[in-house]
């Protein structure tokens, strides 16, 4: 192998790193992106998206607004950092109307699966079975709770 | 007959011009609606020469398409919140509302002198009362001699508007299925076989001896099923449409969204209890105008030409003068993206 055969393998070899650090800036500045994006959107218009999305995808529409909630809490300051529905939330969510007074109670009861928020270094985060309840009174903005369910 | 080469794009131009200016109204939803929808359609398009095509999907699947924007309205008897309607940019008004009725399949009784009280039916729905001569449903009947024969409860699998209504007046009617099963448009119902759509829940009934199940009231009259009394808080009822009309003029909407109705306190003493409400949905804020314009004026004529159409098919028109103003109400806040009001009707209760 001549010169010219080093210099066409070093030159193989520079555009296989400058593809592969392009390829890697590339990814770092699509996650920027998506996420400087994801901030920069109101709450609200997410909260709608998702509830949407709910709606779309069959979920019991008498429901789909709390599990909508429940997920805007998770990425907030909910107890939990992630939450799972079950496959058949849409045959085990409860759902009940009373009247408190003159006002119009609709609470919600589903359950799920929870992933703990938890702080600082840890090893292991295993998900705990979980009720997500939601209030909504008067037709108003659902209130959410989330319960442990078997707490010793 | 030879037409010259050139009045070929001519005439092409003139037809796109013409399917144009026809605006076809599409909508989708409750299955209970569809009969009544098709002969509506049809002296629509009469009377206003614009086409409408409604699919019977079932009022949860119906809610799901005017969401993903493919359909101009949907028909639903799953009633939204207005928390619900906003965050969806909706607006939700009643177009007519139907008795809800059990109907039962025994072959050797007179269905219609037998009586079921509503936690009777909560039991059965339960699997607490198994088998017709169950000692609650014989006291109920010391008249008739009912059969040792097995209850086939027969449910709603999908997502229905009918289930809805029908669990909500069970969970009225026994705090032991309101604490467990609860509302619900889909459940995990604890015994029975499941049914898709009114049409699948009738044909699931007729062919099962010893069958129950709820459908809306002119599905059950035309398909000739046995409807039994139904016993409220002692008070026996008898399903029929003078009582279904009274019982539903009764009522008023809690709030402008529709969500709820309540009767009135000095409303009727024996109401028939399972009202279903079939209400509409529209987009609050069309992109396009036409979206929304050619679902009001189709509405706005149901409402002052449909109601002999309705009731031929044992449904409930809106007719209260108060009923038609709240709606307009709600059609006066449906605005394009310039915030220019798209209902400009002379006044639907006129």
């Amino acid at each position: 192998m001549g010169w010219r055969g080093v210099g066409a393998l070093m030159q193989l070899f520079l555009s296989q790193v400058h593809g592969f650090f392009m390829r890697i800036l590339s990814l770092v500045f699509l996650v920027g992106l998506l996420a400087t994006t994801a901030q920069g959107s109101p709450v609200g218009t997410r909260l709608d998206k998702v509830y949407k999305q709910f709606i779309i995808q069959g979920e019991r529409p008498e429901i789909s607004s709390c599990m909508a909630i429940a997920f805007k809490a998770v990425r907030e300051n909910a107890p939990y950092e992630a939450i799972t529905y079950p496959d058949d939330v849409q045959d085990s969510a409860l759902v009940q109307e009373d009247f408190e007074g003159e006002h119009m109670v609709k609470l919600v009861t589903i359950s799920a699966e929870g992933l703990p928020r938890k702080t600082g270094f840890y090893l292991s985060n295993t998900p705990e079975k979980i009720q997500i309840v939601c209030y909504q009174i008067d037709e108003g903005v659902p209130i959410v709770k989330f319960n442990q369910v078997n707490r010793k | 007959m030879s037409y010259p080469k050139w009045a070929v794009p001519i005439l092409m131009v003139l037809c796109a011009l013409n399917s144009h200016a026809q605006t076809e109204i599409t909508g989708a939803g409750s299955s209970l609606a569809y009969p009544v929808m098709q002969e509506l359609a049809r002296q629509f398009k009469e009377h206003k020469k614009i086409e409408l095509i409604y699919s019977s999907v079932g009022s949860g699947e119906g809610i799901r398409r005017i969401a993903a924007r493919t359909v101009d309205f949907s028909l639903s008897d799953i009633p939204l919140t207005q928390y619900e309607l906003n965050s969806q940019g909706l607006v939700q008004f009643p177009v007519f509302a139907s008795a809800i009725v059990p109907v039962v399949n025994l072959p050797g009784v007179d269905v219609s002198r037998m009586t079921i009280s509503a936690i009777a039916l909560a039991n059965i729905y339960i699997g607490k009362i198994s088998r017709w001569d169950d000692p609650v449903l014989q006291e109920l009947n010391p008249h008739i001699n009912l059969p040792d024969l097995p209850i086939k409860a027969v449910y709603r699998s999908d997502v229905s508007g009918t289930s809805y209504v029908f669990t909500s007046f069970l969970s009225k009617s026994d705090a032991n299925w309101n604490a467990i099963y609860g509302i619900g448009s889909r459940l995990k119902w604890p015994v029975g076989q499941g049914a898709k759509g009114s049409e699948g829940l009738v044909r699931t009934v007729k062919a099962t001896e010893g069958a129950i199940g709820y459908v809306e009231f002119g599905a059950a009259t035309s398909a000739q099923l046995d409807i039994p009394m139904v016993q409220v808080q002692g008070i026996l009822i008898t399903a029929n449409n003078q009582l279904f009309a009274e019982s539903f003029n009764a009522l008023t909407p809690v709030r402008s969204s529709f969500y709820k109705f309540a009767a009135a306190p000095s409303g009727l003493q024996n109401s028939w209890p399972i009202i279903a409400i079939t209400n509409a949905l529209v987009l609050q804020h069309p992109s396009q105008d036409d979206d929304v314009r050619g679902s009001l004026a189709f509405f706005s004529w149901v409402y002052q030409s449909g109601s002999s159409v309705i009731k031929s098919f044992n449904l409930l028109p809106l007719e209260s003068k108060k009923g038609i103003a709240l709606v307009e109400a709600q059609w006066k806040a449906i605005t394009n993206e310039k915030g220019q009001s798209l209902w400009v009707g002379e006044g639907l209760g006129r």
